[in-house]
């Protein structure tokens, strides 16, 4: 059982209140977060309310403490995308997935760090300082959700939403050992989540483990008439889903082109490789499948999620909200101001990029090829699930690395996004969850993808191997 | 292909000085040559024009026999996208600079548009 | 000038217009499609553009659209898709605008009129949706301007015409033919001083049976039918001036100034502007399934041309006259119920046009709740048919009708307007005014024939105008001779 659910049933059961749980998390999550720099803001006033509560535990979620990457709108609080140039910026409406929480009952503890406008692999490109992994300060936490992952893994929070465009739900779990899901895209709602891109952004849960995930996961998916992009399609039992062990005759497809890939940190490599023999031990079919395109994944992840960046971030002028430019000789220049002092060096970056492959004379080479390549990539995995029922693969192709080690590097920290991204391109969910440690007490993560809208297969897979295979759990430093 | 940094930069409403633009070019020029093996895979121009109306989603819709129309909006909106509708004083809470009449106040701008 | 003009070269024009649907809620948000109200108070996350906040798209204007593009005679595409228009600018929030770029729903189609009594046909190019922006108010002397978003997102039709128009008053007569077609399918106000309806004219200069066509320049602000005509005539001189001079003619954007009537160039200095379309990614493609054209099919009216076209043979109008009764619906159904009900098209026809447009100056606002109505007008000419009433008596009746709301019937009887149709009652008064004038009457028989009218005008005094003239005249001409 996670945290999260451990902690509800005892709160059921009465063998705990809500105020003695309070008692000793508000410090806790005050002491780790100036270590962790996982929060920009804790919301004192939320956490004294819940500690201050003269009613009992209603069940759900009620009074329990979720981080919220302060990507998320969350209605009267600050809302940063971890820049600059949201400065003071106020949300005025709750995101379509904080309503939902709060209708179970969910108490927001605070504004989780994140990569500016989600755009980063460890979480160092925000305004407000990097994340640090609770079991290595010196180490990032991963990224772009880095303040969702180093939270819930240092006990920050009982479950946090962090959202994943090219793997920045699933990087930060692998680098933080706690479980993250990234729903199909269409499952949960995008409306009051600040667009990084738009086609390819989910928000997912970031948890103890497969239960505490299924638990928010049932909370915030489904249709949402505010989002045309939220697909009426029923959802499942995901709690259910926990409960049951699929294991034994499940096919699990290995792409070959995953596991050929050159840099693989050997250690991840060899505990993959322990994870594979545990799932035949589980009675699991390993099938070697192809996904050809695999090595086209980041280029055309880089063109087509820069260029909806782009597009995204046209809005960020200093007009309607956010800080503005203090000198400017004229309308343009104020826009022109503001947005050069108030973005970050990657953001100007993918903003560039993305402008540029828009742009007249180029669109054909790069927007309309890239797409064309994740239509290919889509296919393949669509073909692939018709003789596997789920993929496997790692989650990172290194463990958390130093902060500071690729910053001067882009296309380095682009590459950290080889095992994840085309899961974004082809749309589909994806899971990761820890397999073990490194020698030095770094997490391993690795991950399932499944097909359209099976996430309650995801979480059925994740918790049949938690069972079966429960993963050393690291020592914090925080 | 070529990537001119200045032009890219005024094209995004972005002013960049020197040290950005000298780090900006390198790394673009890093990045662009990565991209560029996406020229490996050939694209005609029926498919490149088919790439006009791709949208992820369509593959769902077909394995799901989803109503393509199904998102759309009728009159009168439900009561969760009329929960979007802002008063003047919403609207205008985050604004740097307004001015007008209470609930009917405005955003102000500069009205030189550029020198 | 024009005149020389026209000698060498013909003028080709394209019309581009922008209008706005009247749908109760905004093309991609929720908030009200209206502005009476102040300023930034019909608005939403999705209209203001805030962080987090997705368009999702309204069905009302789609099947107006739909409507739109059948009734124009379009070829509707079955799958369309939304496209995103990057520019920076304060009344632009999300720093791009939702339109329709390469896969718009409609391309083709034609607008129909009368012209000059032919019938004309402008093809169209294209017809898409997209958003409208908010509203700039500057303020320059004091160095601000302000935005009022309260338009932004409010849904649009974009109709592009072929640059096959010649004339300014083609251009007008075409666009007053668009704006009738929208009137009839109930989409679009088509007011253009209030801007619901906008028009942006293209216009080059081409030599006579030249093939390639000239630069050309677009023309924008324009707020009235008579400033189209204005403009186009403007720019069509000031191009031919500019031939003359042996100077080249730039393609530009003109902003022209109704107070001084001229046009003046809005050129900036950066290189043309570079939109970056991008497909729109948060809408799924449009698809417009059988079920969605066949219910626009069946919603649509009679159109302005066909009906024209009907009058002018079932009811044997001349296409002048259908095109006034055919000025807006209600107009021309209200003739057409009359005309039915008296089966004598030339008297509802004579009888509306000259007494019943005359009292009306805004035909759209005043024709649903015109008095007399349909029923009440057929009533009173009913009167005319069975002589009971002259025609000038007619009129007086109406005026009365008109501003007392009364019935016919009711006025003929309690103000005792009866036509008097007793031939013995006629030759009495006929006598009586030959007794009373002898001057006149000798005069009238030595020939001094206009002394006719003066007896017709004494009989229809003293019988209080209700004589039947045309008995009156006949009783008249046996007794006077």
């Amino acid at each position: 059982m996670g945290r999260l659910a451990k902690i509800q049933k005892a709160l059921s059961e009465k063998k705990i209140s809500l105020k003695e749980f309070y008692q000793d998390f508000i410090p806790q999550i005050k002491n780790r977060n100036s270590k962790t720099n996982a929060y920009i803001e804790i919301f004192e006033d939320e956490l004294d309310a819940q500690k201050n509560r003269s009613d009992e535990y209603r069940g759900n979620l009620d009074g329990l403490p979720i981080g919220i990457k302060d990507i998320i709108s969350i209605r009267n609080r600050n809302l940063t995308a971890a820049s600059k140039i949201l400065t003071g910026y106020r949300a005025v409406r709750s995101a379509t997935v904080v309503e939902r929480l709060a209708h179970v009952g969910a108490s927001f503890c605070g504004r989780l760090n994140c990569d500016e406008f989600a755009m980063g692999s460890s979480n160092e490109n925000s305004a407000y300082g990097p994340v640090r992994n609770p079991f290595h300060l010196e180490h990032t936490a991963g990224g772009s959700s880095g303040g969702s992952a180093a939270a819930v893994a240092a006990e920050m929070c009982l479950g946090s939403l962090g959202t994943d465009t090219g793997g920045s739900i699933r990087l930060p779990a692998a680098f933080c050992g706690i479980t993250g899901l990234k729903p199909t895209y269409g499952r949960v709602s995008r409306s009051g989540v600040i667009a990084f891109a738009s086609s390819l952004d989910q928000v997912g849960p970031m948890a103890d483990d497969s239960l505490d995930c299924a638990i928010l996961l049932q909370a915030i998916a489904g249709r949402d008439s505010r989002d045309a992009t939220s697909l009426n399609i029923p959802t499942e039992d995901y709690v259910a889903a926990t409960q049951k062990r699929i294991l034994k005759g499940l096919k699990i497809g290995l792409p070959k082109e995953y596991f050929n890939m050159k840099g693989l940190d050997p250690e991840i490599e060899k505990q993959t490789q322990e994870s594979i023999e545990n799932l035949k031990k589980a009675g699991a079919e390993i099938r070697e499948i192809s996904l050809p395109h695999t090595p086209y994944g980041i280029a055309a992840y880089y063109l087509i999620a820069t260029a909806e960046a782009a597009s995204n971030l046209a809005r960020y002028d200093g007009i309607r909200y956010g800080k503005r430019a203090e000198e400017f000789d004229s309308l343009k220049d104020l826009m022109i101001k503001t947005r050069s002092e108030g973005f970050g060096a990657e953001v100007k970056r993918r903003i560039m990029l993305g402008s540029f492959s828009l742009s007249a004379g180029y669109y054909d080479a790069y927007y309309a090829k890239a797409q064309f390549v994740r239509s290919k990539i889509q296919r393949e995995f669509l073909e692939a699930f018709k003789s596997v029922d789920l993929i496997f693969s790692p989650a990172s192709p290194s463990l958390a690395f130093k902060i500071g080690e690729r910053t001067n590097d882009p296309l380095s920290m682009y590459l950290m996004d080889i095992f994840t991204v085309s899961v974004n391109l082809a749309g589909l969910p994806a899971i990761a969850f820890p397999i073990g440690l490194s020698q030095s007490g770094l997490p391993i993560g690795a991950q399932f993808i499944g097909r359209p809208f099976s996430e309650s297969q995801l979480l059925s897979a994740v918790a049949s191997y938690e069972e079966g295979f429960p993963s050393k759990r690291g020592a914090l430093q925080c | 292909m070529f990537f001119d940094v200045e032009k890219i930069a005024r094209l995004s409403y972005l002013e960049l000085n020197d040290d950005e633009r000298k780090i900006f070019e390198t790394q673009f020029s890093d990045i662009l040559k990565y991209v560029d093996q996406l020229n490996q895979i050939p694209m005609n121009s029926e498919e490149a024009k088919s790439m006009n109306s791709f949208h992820i989603q369509s593959a769902f819709y077909d394995m799901f026999d989803l109503d393509p129309n199904a998102n759309l909006r009728s009159e009168p909106a439900d009561e969760e996208q009329k929960s979007l509708i802002l008063s003047n004083s919403e609207a205008l809470e985050n604004a740097p600079k307004s001015s007008g009449l209470p609930n009917e106040l405005l955003f102000e701008v500069p009205s030189i548009i550029e020198r | 000038m024009l005149d020389e003009l026209l000698k060498k070269y013909e003028i080709v024009i394209g019309l581009e217009v922008h209008a706005q649907l009247n749908t109760k809620e905004k093309l991609m948000s929720a908030a009200r499609n209206d502005f009476g109200k102040g300023p930034n108070t019909s608005v939403s996350t999705i209209c203001t553009g805030m962080p987090g906040a997705l368009p999702v798209l309204n069905q009302k204007a789609v099947e107006m659209a739909i409507e739109c593009g059948l009734a124009l005679g379009c070829h509707v595409q079955k799958k369309s898709i939304f496209s995103r228009k990057h520019y920076f600018y304060p009344d632009l929030p999300k720093g791009y605008q939702i339109s329709q770029y390469d896969l718009p729903y409609a391309q083709g189609g034609a607008v129909e009129f009368y012209f000059n009594n032919e019938k004309r046909k402008i093809n169209l190019q294209r017809i898409h949706m997209e958003e409208d922006a908010g509203k700039n108010l500057h303020l320059d002397a004091q160095g601000i301007s302000l935005v009022d978003l309260n338009r932004s997102s409010v849904p649009l039709l974009e109709i592009v015409s072929e640059p096959e128009i010649r004339s300014p008053q083609e251009a007008a007569a075409y666009l007053k033919a668009l704006r009738l077609v929208l009137r009839y399918l109930d989409i679009c106000e088509g007011n253009l001083e209030e801007g619901n309806f906008r028009c942006d004219a293209n216009v080059s200069l081409r030599l006579h049976g030249a093939e390639k066509f000239g630069t050309r320049v677009e023309l924008k602000n324009i707020n009235s039918f008579r400033n189209l005509e204005r403009a186009i005539e403007y720019e069509a001189l000031r191009q031919f001036q500019a031939i003359e001079d042996n100077q080249s003619i730039v393609q530009e954007t003109r902003l022209w100034d109704a107070n001084k009537n001229q046009s003046i160039s809005m050129r900036s200095k950066e290189e043309a502007a570079d939109y970056r379309y991008m497909p729109e990614p948060d809408l799924y493609p449009l698809v417009l399934t059988e079920k969605l054209l066949s219910d626009a099919e069946s919603r649509l009216p009679e159109l302005p041309i066909q009906k024209m076209q009907r009058f002018i043979k079932t009811y044997s109008r001349s296409a002048y006259e259908a095109e006034v009764l055919c000025a807006s619906k209600e107009l021309a159904t209200y003739f057409e119920t009359v005309a039915k009900g008296l089966n004598d098209f030339d008297l509802a026809s004579n009888f509306i046009m000259t007494n019943v447009l005359a009292k009306i100056s805004n035909l759209e606002k005043e024709m649903k709740s015109f008095y007399p109505d349909s029923g009440a007008l057929t009533e009173l000419l009913h009167e005319i048919q069975s002589g009971n009433l002259s025609l000038g008596m007619a009129k007086e009746v109406f005026e009365t009708m008109f501003a007392e709301k009364k019935k016919a019937k009711e006025i003929i009887e309690s103000k005792g307007l009866s036509q008097i149709n007793d031939e013995k009652i006629i030759k009495d008064c006929v006598l009586e005014a030959m007794k009373e004038f002898p001057k006149q009457l000798s005069d009238f028989r030595s020939g001094k024939d206009k002394l006719f009218g003066f007896f017709m005008g004494q009989c229809q005094k003293s019988l209080k105008g209700k004589a039947n003239p045309s008995l009156l005249k006949k009783i008249l001409e046996e007794n006077l001779k």
